[in-house]
């Protein structure tokens, strides 16, 4: 018994279940690598987020370079054109020539204006041919222009510095192509100013789907060609004091930070333009705070991902775990039932899915239920077999008190009658001894049928049915002490009951059987005590009553205690009426009351005994099954 | 004035000691005793049936008895159209619940168990005596 607590107590203890363990793994390997690549990721995909902002800077960037490369390209070769078409013609003829200025204009878009001039410098024809106010535009000398002096001082096409319109404010350049003789002397030159309004168009077309993105154009002094704000593009400022905006020479594209001219933090991708000796500067920016947004937005997507992947890796840990676990639970239940001795739950046949190992568990427990039921139903059967033997040895042993009561009885009353008879016949006549004679004859035959009545009462206390009710023990000892009210006069004792004694719940006949017992055999047991004096009380603990009944009369020497409790054993040294089963019968209501009793005594002194029994007695043990 | 009085009692010794009693004082009553239960069944049928012939006042019945059982006697006096109205008394050492509630439903007037001490024997048949042929007023 103390075993099994300790073993249920044990089993207590919190431990992990299988589900927990196996969660436990597979969310680690679930989990584990999303949290490792998150964590190295992370930092990184800033960097990439990065990169690829400067990739992308470098690239619109060198597309811009390009861009302008080519409408350049494209601008100086109509200018070239021009100039051969005229070569061609060998002709400096002012109709003929305006005709070929203005579908040359017309033809090549990009030219705010158009010229042939001679070689003196002065225009011969131009396109428009008159400003807003009406004045003829042909006629002009632009002799004291650089472009001029550079023409005549190389005789290759040149393309002058970034100029900005007088009229027009826009900034524009020159393209100047000479114009030769057969014998290959110049003889004129023809020029188009190249509008760069149309390089703004060709910026703002690039960045215009990029968000936050910003295209710069400077010349080689730092003046805006080519700005998103038209304010600072018409003022032409010079920003080249601004960090962001130096200037890059030769062929390479490098990254870098500053302010712009707001004073707002820019990261940018800036390329030369180094193209006919240009030295202009492509500034590719965007503002860093809205770079940083982005990195951060993209840092936020990737933890974002990688959360769902670890919810996700959990979650498929939760029913992986769930649904490995769930046959060995099963099981487990099952074998608890089995183990407190509960057959009903039987383990079905394993399905095709459960593992090799599972499916044998669960096969072999099935079988383990279905022997411990046969094994369990063939013991009922037994054992109800058994009780129904005992049932009737028990009646038979009954009927058997009963018929040899009646048998014994007989001869009993024959004697009893017979020496009656016998001494009122002899009368006054009877001597001495004769008399002594009968009345042993009487008192003998009178123990005789004490014994059969005691005999039979053993018995019958076993066959009685036991109704358990709240008794209030006072009153009941009172009522036994009244019973034996005639005992106690004879021996003039001392009767001192406790007040209140613990109220229990016990059969009402039983007890006071009990009681009186206990008290017949305290006063029984006197000897020549000058006080004789009865003790009754009661103790309770915890879910347990016990009464005592003391006395101080001549005590149970140790050596027979074993035999105290026994039928018909009344110790043969002690000269007292009675037949001895009046303890043996206490014993047995005790112990169908599922109690225990014992004694303490020393000799001459007295003896205590003491019994104990459920405080709220619910059910007697039926000791005819047992 | 003596009755008739039929006792059935296979113990000669139990026998004895209640004639003993009931002739005490001088008393006359005509005592019939028989052993066992036929007997008692044969006294019966075939002497009391009779018209001419008057049936006892009392049946002292023991319970215990050879031959034929007492609950047995009992049912067929108590099945009879003539013998049914004789006061019967079970007299006897047996207080066994079963066998006092069947001799109740065939029909006994009186229960009364044997005490061993004579000076309540005594008693118990004198207070019979009294009760069922003084002071019970019979058929």
């Amino acid at each position: 018994m103390d075993c099994t607590d300790t073993e249920k107590h044990r089993s207590k203890a919190f431990r992990f279940g299988l589900r927990g363990v196996l969660f436990c793994c597979l969310g680690l390997v679930a989990a584990l690598p999303v949290l490792v690549l998150g964590i190295i990721q992370v930092p990184r995909w800033e960097a990439v987020q990065l990169e690829e902002v400067d990739r992308e800077g470098r690239f619109v960037a060198e597309a811009l370079v390009h861009g302008i490369g080519q409408v350049v390209e494209g601008h100086v070769r109509a200018v070239e054109t021009l100039a051969g078409q005229v070569q061609v013609r060998r002709t400096l003829d002012p109709v003929l020539l305006q005709e070929m200025v203005t579908s040359h204009r017309l033809l090549y878009g990009g030219f705010s204006f158009m010229y042939v001039a001679g070689i003196d410098g002065v225009s011969i024809v131009a396109e428009p041919a008159s400003r807003g106010n009406g004045k003829p535009t042909a006629g002009t000398d632009y002799s004291t222009r650089d472009y001029y002096k550079k023409l005549m001082q190389t005789q290759k096409t040149v393309i002058s510095r970034v100029q900005i319109g007088k009229n027009s404010g826009v900034p524009n350049i020159q393209i100047v192509a000479p114009i030769r003789s057969e014998a290959g002397e110049m003889i004129g030159f023809a020029e188009g100013s190249l509008d760069l309004s149309s390089i703004q168009e060709m910026a703002d077309r690039i960045t215009s789907g990029i968000s936050g993105l910003k295209a710069a154009v400077l010349d080689h002094e730092g003046r805006v060609i080519v700005h998103p704000e038209p304010l600072v593009r018409k003022s032409v400022a010079n920003l080249s004091d601004l960090p962001l905006f130096q200037p890059v020479r030769g062929n390479v594209t490098e990254i870098h930070m500053g302010v712009d001219e707001k004073g707002i933090l820019m990261r940018a991708s800036a390329a030369g333009v180094d193209a006919y000796g240009f030295g202009w500067t492509v500034v590719v920016y965007r503002p860093q705070a809205e770079v940083q947004t982005q990195a951060a937005a993209a840092r936020k997507d990737v933890m974002t991902i990688a959360g769902m992947a670890l919810f996700a890796g959990l979650g498929l840990a939760t029913f992986l775990a769930g649904g490995l676990s769930r046959p060995i639970r099963k099981l487990a239940a099952i074998a608890t039932d089995v183990g407190e001795g509960n057959f009903s739950n039987l383990p079905g046949l394993p399905g095709w899915w459960v593992p090799r190992e599972m499916a044998a568990l669960q096969r072999r427990l099935r079988e383990m239920v279905l022997q411990l039921r046969a094994h369990t139903d063939e013991l009922e059967r037994k054992i109800e077999k058994r009780t129904q033997q005992l049932k009737k040895a028990n009646q038979e042993l009954e009927s058997f008190v009963y018929s040899v009561s009646h048998d014994l009885k007989a001869p009993v009353i024959s004697l009893y009658g017979m020496a009656t008879m016998l001494k009122k016949r002899l009368g006054n006549q009877i001597d001495e001894k004769t008399e002594h004679y009968l009345q042993r004859l009487l008192s003998n035959a009178s123990f005789m049928e004490q014994l059969i009545t005691d005999l039979l009462d053993f018995s019958k206390a076993g066959k009685r049915t036991f109704t358990p009710e709240a008794l209030d023990t006072n009153r009941l000892v009172k009522d036994v002490i009244c019973q034996c009210d005639g005992k106690i006069r004879e021996k003039n004792a001392k009767i001192r009951v406790m007040d209140p004694l613990p109220s229990v719940v016990f059969d009402y006949t039983g007890l006071c059987q009990i009681f009186l017992n206990f008290i017949v055999n305290a006063l029984k047991f006197m000897g020549n005590q000058s006080e004789p004096t009865v003790e009754i009380g009661g103790i309770v603990a915890d879910e347990f009553v016990t009464f005592y009944v003391k006395d101080n009369g001549i005590g149970i020497d140790p050596k027979h205690s074993h035999v105290i409790f026994g039928v018909f054993q009344r110790l043969k040294e002690v000269e007292v009426e009675g037949t001895g089963i009046g303890l043996a019968v206490v014993k047995k209501l005790i112990d169908i009351g599922g109690g225990k009793v014992w004694f303490e005594s020393e000799k001459g002194r007295g003896t205590t005994f003491f019994f104990q029994i459920s405080k709220t007695q619910t059910g007697f043990v039926n000791l005819d099954a047992a | 004035m003596g009755y008739n009085i039929l006792l059935v009692e296979d113990n000669e010794d139990h026998a004895e000691l209640i004639i003993q009693v009931l002739e005490e004082e001088g008393r006359v009553h005509q005592i019939y005793w028989v052993k066992d239960g036929q007997e008692a069944l044969d006294y019966l049928f075939q002497r009391c049936t009779e018209p001419k012939n008057s049936v006892p006042a009392l049946i002292l019945l023991d319970l215990k008895l050879p031959k034929v059982n007492g609950l047995e006697v009992l049912k067929e006096i108590k099945e009879n159209d003539v013998l049914q109205v004789i006061p019967v008394v079970m007299l006897t050492t047996s207080n066994r619940n079963e066998e006092i509630s069947s001799a109740y439903r065939l029909g006994v007037n009186s229960y009364v168990t044997k005490p061993v001490k004579f000076e309540e024997y005594y008693e118990k048949i004198k207070s019979l005596e009294h009760f069922w042929l003084k002071t019970n007023q019979g058929p």
